[in-house]
């Protein structure tokens, strides 16, 4: 039998011995220690007791324990040391941490929306520190950072899985009609300061970057039923699977609601219709084709109702409610490639579609019927009426009004990153936008706009307490014809990998969209009362057929692009007080706006162009403290802003009064709250029960205040198969005062919601 | 004269034999001081001889015996087990190394003690069954090399204090490995839930709910469940979830898991040493343990991109040794209490 020595053999060092690699069922050759000649044995004993001294006294600095991944082979079907396990999160899947961002973000997780019982997309918005979020016309929302229009809000970037949402020439956010359900939402991105240099113009005040939950991780099938005051009922059910080659999803959900319910008109409080019936179709999908190189497949289709008051719609009074018909659709595909663990690039490329048709009835007082005849008459493009019978005007005028619209947008992007070294990175990319509109309404027909762009943000970190980050993006566009340069510069002092202090510089730009800057806007009369049907009927209603005009008109004016430079300092940190995390982020900001379209946009009143500069400064605060029950999330924003005329004192000869120069400041402050904020709580309780509530609060909007507190409770039941919820949710309005419009109304300041949830 | 020459010759052969020796003896004692300055606890282990049933990987097994080397202070002897070999002297451990070597001495060598390193706590207990496990017979134990699930745990929470629920994921079959964990994680103010997985088409839909609940994943050594497979669907779902995992081995950390405890091969070696002294003292074994302590291997990339404040490795082992003392001690505290109390009952 073969006795293998392990100690040391005369000629080898000590680290050969230890590797020793004798085999153990060798041939006996050696000899057995205890038998070793006396001549031996001093020897022996001098040798073994210098390498053990040595050994002993260097083995504490050998590391102790498993560090075999270098000497030894994994041994087969064992685990611990197991065969091929393939390295998951490499540097390219991993996140920015916090601390190396260069600029302040909020990040916004699905569960917390959840948790909180927040009901409709746009009402998340209220948790980011610095936005706020209100109702304007028929109860369409808006929200946006930093303030500004309520109106048309298209002065951030608002992506779903980096595909562009708002639309494509109205540059509008349609946030009732977003086809993203709140139960896919994994979490939502939002870049407050001007964002450009990466997300290009449009990123004016910030992005908002919803991203969906993965394919991968919607598995099973999920059913939801939400129901509650002002008729508001919500369904989504999803059904997915992940396997080898491909992981998709499927879901459907429908949004009803019925919005305020009253509104104030001429004195009186009435009915408001202004509701939504929306349904929604998408599919989300994985191909794995290899395990460098997959594909995401999207699409979706939006069908249904939104509802519009007759009170609230056009100049002419509608004689019933022009509810907008609502079909969008859209595709996005997105090719992934992964050569090396550190080099990924993707091309993007998506089409949307949306087609909206609103119609409806007007009847023009006899009163009124006549001026508008003198207004056609004298309207040199009138000509083509027939005026010598538009002498008189013996009843009122009856028609049919439009405002139909489609518009698609077609957009390509690709974008590259490239960890050059341990201390560098490089994203760049290039991106190509082309929209297409239709409207007989707002463009007289069709029309197309361009846009493309080049951008690229490169990190150097030269020690491990200091990144730079410098970026920017050259974009070229149709609506002006001119090309722009926003950069962004960022140093960014990390302490312990815990806290942050950065410095950041940035510019953007935001150009007119198409609608601004070529509107063509008329409303084309069909079915015209038989009285003046052969005069009118047909007949396109332009801004120039109308007399009254007090204001100065800025139709034709050619508009140019919006500018902004942003200085911001923020700071983020990390405590762990045991056993909890608090987390704060402060950010400060001083902004300059330069050259901001001011005025409205209305058939009847014209009056938009460059002719306000803004200068904001304030700060923002995001804190949470989370316990192992507990959690706390406090957001303050303090805003505020001093706006300035700029713009010329005449056009064409006619002068500005000071009115409407002050009102072009106060339309650009309306969602320019100086206070906002939200503070949450949330706790849980024993037997699955979560207690939720959240108080939210907006100061100095339009001279009122918006304060709600939310409360939510609910109850879940794990089974090892199943997951079930049911909830329960009120929201208390504390101030009984509408927000922002008078028509905003709720009748009772208490609201229900009755939440279901089965997950499986 | 001669006489003189002969005394010197004498003298000087004396003195030659006399250096000679004390030449030796210091050469020896310098030895022993050597011995006893490096190996403060090392120099009463004796282990007169073993035998060694490998794991087919020889430098694995060379490594872990240096290290068991290096706890005895001495060379040890060892003999491999050549499978041709019948006859084996029945009052001489074998240790084996790895599961399969374990399978094989279990049903080769019926009439030998049995030492098993390298193996789970799982796959002994269902291949020991046969032995008896009376304290004073023990014929056969091991040092089990898989981490205790409760170590994990703690891991988990020295990383993320303020955790509380911990997601658990199991087939059917393997819903046992977790049993003694639920009924230990309430004193340290955690408690888990575990979700069943009945096919591979189910583990993502099971893994989705289970980042609902918890507020992280403790993977066990379940290879039907986190397997090199699997590991990248589990570890990038838990990752887009915000979610740690913790577990199963050491070599998922690399993979992406945040944290794991694992036996380095000095404990294991510890642990075996101290296991064959009580054979060669006692004549039994003691009962199958895991080794004295663990280290903690941590992603620090993951957790930094995760936005998860990390301690130092050395911390949360220190940690976690501090909780599970703590525990220990006031459980002692309670069976003293009940021992007084059940004595001052009549």
């Amino acid at each position: 039998m073969a006795v293998t020595n392990y100690s040391c053999c005369p000629s080898g060092t000590w680290v050969d011995s230890l590797l020793a690699t004798t085999s153990l069922q060798a041939v006996p050759h050696q000899t057995i220690l205890r038998r070793a000649p006396p001549a031996f044995g001093g020897f022996w004993l001098f040798c073994s007791a210098t390498l053990l001294g040595i050994t002993v006294s260097v083995a504490p600095a050998l590391a102790d324990g498993n560090d075999l991944s270098d000497k030894v082979e994994p041994l087969p079907g064992f685990y611990g040391f197991n065969d091929d396990i393939p390295e998951v999160l490499t540097t390219t899947r991993l996140r920015q941490p916090k601390t190396r961002v260069p600029g302040s973000t909020t990040v916004i997780e699905g569960n917390l929306i959840r948790q909180l019982g927040i009901n409709s997309l746009v009402e998340i918005f209220r948790l980011v520190p610095g936005m706020v979020v209100a109702e304007v016309g028929s109860s369409t929302p808006v929200t946006t950072y930093h303030g500004t229009a309520h109106y048309e809000q298209r002065r951030m970037q608002i992506m779903i899985d980096g595909r562009t949402a708002h639309r494509a020439t109205l540059s509008d956010m349609d946030w009732q009609s977003m086809p993203v359900a709140l139960e896919l939402i994994e979490r939502i991105e939002v870049s407050r300061g001007p964002n450009s240099a990466a997300y290009g113009i449009n990123a004016f005040l910030g992005s908002i970057n919803i991203i969906t939950r993965d394919p991968a991780d919607t598995a099973g099938a999920e059913l939801r039923v939400m129901s509650g005051s002002r008729d508001y009922r919500r369904t989504f059910a999803s059904i997915g699977d992940a396997t080898e080659d491909i992981d998709w999803r499927l879901a459907i959900e429908k949004r009803v609601f019925g919005g305020f319910d009253y509104q104030k008109e001429d004195g009186e409080f009435i009915p408001f219709h202004d509701g939504q019936n929306l349904n929604f179709l998408t599919f989300d999908s994985r191909l794995k084709l290899k395990p460098d190189f997959n594909i995401e497949l999207r699409a979706g289709v939006t069908d249904g109702v939104n509802e519009e008051d007759q009170y609230k719609t056009g100049y002419f009074p509608a004689q019933a409610n022009p509810d907008i018909d609502v079909r969008d659709y859209y595709l996005d595909s997105r090719f992934n490639f992964i050569p090396s663990a550190d080099h990924f690039f993707h091309v993007q490329v998506s089409f949307e579609n949306f087609k909206r048709r609103q119609r409806w009835p007007i009847k023009l007082p006899t009163e009124d019927v006549l001026p508008l005849f003198n207004g056609i008459c004298s309207n040199p493009a009138g000509s083509s009426v027939n005026c010598s019978n538009l002498n008189t005007a013996p009843e009122s005028l009856s028609a049919n009004l439009n405002a139909d619209s489609e518009d698609s947008r077609l957009e390509l992007e690709l974008q590259d990153t490239l960890v050059l070294s341990d201390t560098t990175k490089l994203v760049s990319g290039l991106g190509y936008r082309h929209d297409t509109y239709r409207s007989e309404t707002f463009s007289n027909g069709r029309g197309t706009s361009e846009q493309y762009r080049v951008f690229g943000n490169f990190e150097y970190s030269p020690t491990n307490w200091l990144t730079f980050n410098g970026g920017g993006n050259w974009e070229h566009t149709g609506t002006t014809g001119q090309g722009y340069f926003s950069p962004r510069l960022a140093a960014n002092l990390i302490f312990n990998n815990q806290h942050a202090l950065r410095f950041v510089y940035s510019e953007a730009v935001r150009t007119p969209d198409s609608f601004e800057q070529n509107p063509d806007y008329g409303y084309t009369l069909r079915n015209v009362n038989a009285a003046y049907a052969d005069e009118l009927e047909g007949y396109r209603l332009t801004i120039n057929d109308l007399l009254e005009k007090n204001y100065v008109n800025t139709l034709g004016v050619h508009l140019t692009e919006e500018k902004i430079r942003s200085h911001e300092i923020s700071y983020f940190g990390q405590f762990p007080v045991s056993p909890a995390l608090l987390t704060l982020e402060v950010r400060g900001f001083r902004d300059e706006m330069r050259d901001m379209i001011g005025g409205v946009i209305q058939f009847e009143e014209w009056n938009i162009d460059n002719s306000v500069d803004i200068d904001q400064k304030g700060f923002e605060v995001e804190g949470s403290v989370v316990f192992p029950s507990t959690t706390l999330r406090l957001s303050y924003g303090y805003l505020d802003q001093e706006s300035r005329y700029s713009g010329p004192d005449s056009y064409d000869g006619k002068k500005l009064s000071a009115e409407e120069k002050g009102n072009k400041l106060a339309w650009l402050g309306r969602l320019s709250a100086r206070h906002s904020g939200s503070i949450v709580a949330i706790q849980r309780l024993p037997w699955n029960i979560t207690a939720a509530s959240a108080f939210y609060w907006a100061d100095e909007f339009r001279n009122s205040q918006f304060e709600r507190l939310d409360i939510r409770l609910a109850k879940q039941l794990i089974q090892p198969r199943y997951t079930a919820e049911l909830a329960f949710v009120m929201q208390h309005y504390l101030n009984r005062e509408y927000d922002l419009s008078s028509d905003n109304n709720i009748a009772d300041h208490n609201q229900f919601f009755v939440e279901a949830g089965l997950r499986f | 004269m001669a006489i003189i020459d002969r005394s010197l010759s004498k003298v000087g052969l004396f003195r030659t034999a006399y250096f000679i020796a004390r030449g030796r003896v210091v050469v020896a004692l310098f030895g022993l001081i050597l011995m006893l300055v490096a190996g403060a606890a090392r120099s009463d282990i004796t282990i007169p001889l073993i035998y060694v049933v490998g794991s087919g990987n020889d430098v694995l097994d060379n490594y872990l015996l240096d290290q068991v080397r290096q706890v005895v202070g001495q060379e040890v002897p060892i003999m491999p087990v050549n499978e041709s070999e019948a006859a084996l002297n029945p009052d001489v451990p074998i240790v084996t190394i790895g599961p399969s070597a374990f399978t094989t001495a279990l049903g080769r060598y019926p009439q030998s003690p049995i030492l098993a390193t390298l193996i789970s706590q799982e796959y002994y207990r269902a291949m020991a069954s046969a032995r008896s496990d009376k304290k004073s017979e023990r014929t056969v134990s091991a040092v089990y090399y898989d981490v205790p699930l409760l170590n994990q745990a703690l891991t988990g929470k020295a990383i993320l204090p303020q955790a509380r629920r911990i997601a658990l994921l199991a087939t059917p079959k393997s819903t046992h490995l977790y049993s003694e964990l639920r009924s230990q994680l309430p004193k340290y103010n955690l408690e888990a839930q575990m979700f069943v997985v009945n096919s591979s088409s189910e583990l993502i839909p099971a893994l989705v709910r289970a980042l609902y609940y918890g507020d992280f994943v403790l993977a066990a050594q379940d290879p039907s469940i986190y397997n090199p497979s699997t590991i990248k669907h589990i570890l990038l779902t838990a990752y887009r979830r915000n979610i740690m995992v913790i577990g199963p081995s050491q070599a998922y950390v690399k993979a992406g898991s945040l944290a794991s405890s694992y036996a380095p091969y000095s404990a294991v070696a510890q642990t075996l040493v101290s296991a064959l002294q009580q054979w060669f003292q006692k004549g039994f074994f003691p009962e199958p343990t895991y080794p004295t302590y663990f280290n903690v291997q941590i992603n620090e990339q993951v957790g930094r991109s995760l936005n998860i404040p990390l301690p130092s490795e050395d911390s949360v082992k220190q940690q976690v040794a501090e909780l599970l003392r703590e525990q220990a001690m006031s459980a002692t505290k309670d069976a003293a209490a009940d021992a007084a109390n059940s004595g001052i009952l009549p």
